[in-house]
């Protein structure tokens, strides 16, 4: 008797690297002979589907579920939960708690962990997420740091979590040969091309390789960026931009930003030399797996279960200097531009050598130098930066939005506002808190940016012309050799 | 004997604010000149509470007379309502103002004794400018009140009333020039000001070995010297060194003296947290340090940096301070972070080339003892009261 299975995915035609995945292995499955039907959240190309954040599809899915021998769910918190906020997070708990509870023979393969979508786990959520986990009869992840790191987050028996093979069931989109490819794709022939491939959100650092880039000499060296923007927030919109923007100061850089088919995803990792994988965080990594496919060697940081799940012959890094250094290698460039990008690198050395300079405005500048490059590694749209205070700055709002006070008083009026304030705040006050910090991350961009703000006032500097007060009346006032001359 | 000379201050305690040690130490100087000063203050000792723990009335101590009135205490729920709205940019109107500055300590003896007495003194120096005494005197005796604002940027120093209250009185007495700047911006300026500075003691009993053993510290440690708190940026640099600690691996441990909770982040980091000490175990704690760490953003002058630069510790220290990159850039004396990885990258070279970094604290003695000493201080406040009273 045949087993019957039920995957739980999202599943094509979807531009969505679970739903890539789950092709695949539905595709292996039925080679073998399996006999496996499909539930997608989104109606597509499955046989059933069923939107598994609301109690009717969740219900939907035990439902259909149970007529099976076997339930395979390819678990990603964006199918399950609209949000990580408490009230959501609840309803999508519960959720996934009957669908656990209820599904026969229930395997759960996680491919990303709450921990990573919310940001943080809280000390409840953890005890949550335990209890959900310890519902299915296997929990299995790809790599063995994942493994670890699940067991340790929620307090799980390692055994409890088993390791599969990420890429057991990825199968070829393209035959077409390295010249073929780069052919078709407008590449030269004898380029060394790097290849940062897949979806266009800031937590790929494909800004780090544009960077790493920048510091090697070679005008036959590339770096081919090539995906779209999954989904649209002004977050990604940003990410988009400045990709763009440092794309566009150095010619060797491609950015291909769109649509792309898996056939012609391919068809770049067949193209390029070296993918290069510069993720800030990732839990295992399915392009690593379709460059295996390929025999393409790898530059990855050591992010999730990356280090693992590439193969001996790639490059793992930890820091901007590694990331360079290993591009520099791989393709045999020059070594010595990569302190001038990053300052001394080894700083004990530099130190016993004298290099770094007496001066406090040596290490200064060394400080600040070395800061930006860090920043540019962790978060290129971190905006904390050195603000110029004293530049004068137009109010986008006149004023702040007021935040709901104190409403004194035990009239009906005062009752009543009472009343419409207890429904209401809630909502507003976070709404008005946004609305103020916009306003302030505005002000604050004309500070950073004055000469855009308030070019004229700047020309000659605020106090540049401004008269020395000279009043008798400032018998104690001292005037330093060094540090500015106060004016009125 | 000159004067009579009023310093009015909201705490003569032993454990205070800079801005309140600074007036103690300046009614000292005077009185040491035979000027004759009064102390007028309160009976409280934590600026937190403000409950009354000294006896209210008169004694002399050393060589001031000190008055203590009750300190009448907060009126919490609409004095932090109100707080919260000035905190998030709301404009109150002046009757709002007044009731948050009422809500807040005050001293009703205080008002009646200067009702009564403000025109016995020459002169009347107060401070700092949140103190609710100058906003009294600013009503009571304008014509014999100087104000040392110990002003830094933050919203309270928007409101309208401190305008006010800045231009009734007979004049200004700024610590450094960064303060004075920030005042100037603000639009707080009146018809006379002086920069009479400000100054640190030499450090009484230096013992770091004794420091060590007694609060079993060993190896490089940084130290921080203050109240752990919001204000100080105490969160802050608990979230810059748990990145820090991200970046590098580890970094060089905190030791940290005050009072206020370190927070379970501070704990995890495994902050050392040795509570109230005395001066001189504090003096001996900066002594021993590879740096000094401040990661305040609102100081009016930074004894503590001062007191780091005069003992030959390093300061890595908070850029958004205008007072303490001020001091630090002119020194030459401490290095300045600016955000997360500015900071980390002051750990880095802490940890990588200590003797750098440790290197620059030869710069900070001569730095202190060329425009910080109480004497210089004395002449400047002398030289103003002769000019203006």
């Amino acid at each position: 008797m045949v087993l019957r299975t039920l995957l739980v995915s999202p599943f094509p035609p979807a531009r969505d690297g679970l739903a890539t995945y789950a092709s695949q292995l539905y595709t292996t499955l039925v080679s073998e002979g399996r006999s496996v039907e499909v539930l997608s959240p989104d109606p597509s190309a499955a046989r059933y589907s069923a939107d598994l954040k609301t109690p009717a599809g969740v219900a939907r899915a035990i439902r259909i579920g149970r007529r099976f021998d076997r339930v395979v769910v390819q678990f990603h918190p964006e199918t399950f939960f609209y949000g990580m906020d408490p009230l959501h997070f609840l309803q999508g708990w519960v959720g996934l708690m009957f669908l656990f509870t209820f599904s026969p023979n229930l395997e759960v393969v996680v491919h990303e962990t709450p921990h990573k979508a919310a940001g943080r786990l809280d000390g409840l959520r953890a005890v949550l997420w335990g209890v959900l986990w310890r519902r299915p009869a296997t929990v299995s992840v790809h790599t063995e740091a994942e493994r670890q790191a699940m067991a340790d987050e929620y307090s799980l028996a390692p055994e409890k979590l088993t390791v599969i093979d990420h890429g057991a069931g990825f199968t070829r989109h393209s035959q077409a040969t390295r010249s073929e490819a780069r052919s078709s794709l407008g590449i030269e022939p004898d380029c060394f091309v790097f290849l940062c491939a897949g979806f266009i959100q800031p937590h790929k650092g494909f800004d780090r390789a544009i960077r790493a880039l920048r510091c090697l000499d070679g005008g036959h060296l590339r770096l081919a960026i090539v995906g779209e923007m999954r989904v649209w927030t002004p977050e990604h919109q940003a990410y988009l931009d400045l990709l763009r923007s440092l794309a566009a100061s150095d010619r060797r850089v491609m950015l291909h930003d769109g649509y792309v088919s898996d056939e012609t995803f391919d068809r770049w990792i067949i193209a390029s030399d070296v993918v290069v994988l510069p993720y800030r965080h990732i839990w295992s990594s399915g392009v690593a797996e379709r460059a295996d496919l390929y025999g393409r060697p790898v530059i990855a940081t050591n992010v999730g279960g990356l280090a693992e799940q590439v193969s001996s012959s790639s490059y793992v890094v930890s820091d901007p200097e590694g990331l360079t250094r290993a591009m520099a290698q791989a393709c045999g460039a020059n070594l010595d531009n990569v302190e001038a990008c990053f300052g001394p690198t080894d700083l004990l050395v530099a130190g016993a050598a004298g290099r770094l300079g007496s001066s406090r405005d040596d290490l200064q500048r060394l400080v600040t130098q070395r800061a930006g490059v860090l920043r540019d590694w962790y978060d290129p749209l971190d905006r904390s930066e050195r603000r110029v205070l004293d530049v004068p700055v137009s109010d986008p709002l006149e004023g702040p939005l007021a935040l709901p006070g104190g409403r004194g008083g035990i009239g009906p009026k005062a009752i009543a506002q009472r009343v419409v304030s207890r429904l209401i705040d809630w909502r507003v006050v976070p709404i008005a808190l946004y609305v103020n910090a916009m306003r302030e991350r505005m002000l604050g961009d004309e500070r950073l940016h004055p000469e855009q703000a308030s070019s004229s006032e700047r020309a000659d500097g605020a106090d540049a012309g401004a008269p020395v007060r000279t009043t008798s009346k400032q018998p104690g006032r001292r005037r330093p050799s060094s540090g500015p001359t106060p004016r009125k | 004997m000159k004067g009579p000379i009023a310093v009015v201050s909201a705490t003569a305690g032993s454990n205070v604010g800079g801005a309140e040690a600074m007036l103690r130490d300046v009614a000292t100087g005077l009185a040491e000149r035979d000027w004759k000063v009064e102390m007028l203050t309160t009976a409280a000792e934590d600026i937190y509470t403000w409950s009354n723990v000294a006896e209210i009335g008169s004694r002399d101590e050393g060589p001031l007379k000190v008055r203590r009135f009750e300190a009448v205490g907060l009126t919490q729920p609409l004095r932090d309502r109100l707080s919260n709205r000035i905190l998030a940019g709301d404009k109150l109107t002046m009757a709002e103002q007044y009731r948050w500055a009422n809500a807040g300590m005050r001293v009703p003896g205080l008002y009646d004794f200067l009702v009564e007495h403000a025109q016995d003194y020459q002169a009347i120096v107060c401070g700092p400018y949140m103190f609710w005494a100058g906003l009294v005197l600013a009503d009571v005796a304008p014509e014999r009140t100087v104000l040392f604002p110990c002003l830094h940027d933050e919203p309270f120093a928007r409101l309208d009333l401190y305008k006010f209250m800045m231009g009734a009185v007979r004049g200004l007495w700024f610590q450094t020039e960064p303060e004075f700047e920030l005042a100037s911006r603000l639009g707080l300026i009146g018809d006379r000001y002086a920069f009479v500075g400000s100054a640190v003691t030499n450090p009484g009993n230096i013992d770091v070995d004794a420091f060590r053993s007694r609060y079993h510290v060993d190896g490089d440690y940084l130290f921080f010297a203050g109240r752990r708190e919001w204000g100080k940026g105490w969160p802050q640099l608990m979230e810059d060194l748990a990145f820090a600690r991200q970046v590098l691996g580890d970094c060089v441990p905190l030791v940290t003296c005050g009072v206020g909770e370190i927070g379970s982040l501070g704990e995890r980091l495994g902050v050392t947290d040795i509570g109230v000490v005395s001066d001189d175990d504090r003096a001996s704690g900066q002594a021993g340090a590879l740096a000094y760490v401040q990661p305040s953003a609102m100081e009016s002058f930074s004894r503590t940096v001062l007191e780091s630069f005069l003992l030959g510790t390093p300061v890595v220290a908070n850029w958004h301070s205008a007072v303490v990159r001020w001091h630090c850039e002119r020194s030459g004396a401490g290095l300045t972070y600016s955000n997360r990885y500015e900071f980390a990258e002051c750990m880095r070279l802490l940890r990588e080339c200590p003797q750098d970094v440790t290197s620059l604290a030869a710069n900070g003695p001569s730095y202190v003892r060329s425009d910080f000493t109480w004497p210089a201080v004395i002449d400047r406040v002398e030289n103003a009261l002769g000019e203006w009273f």
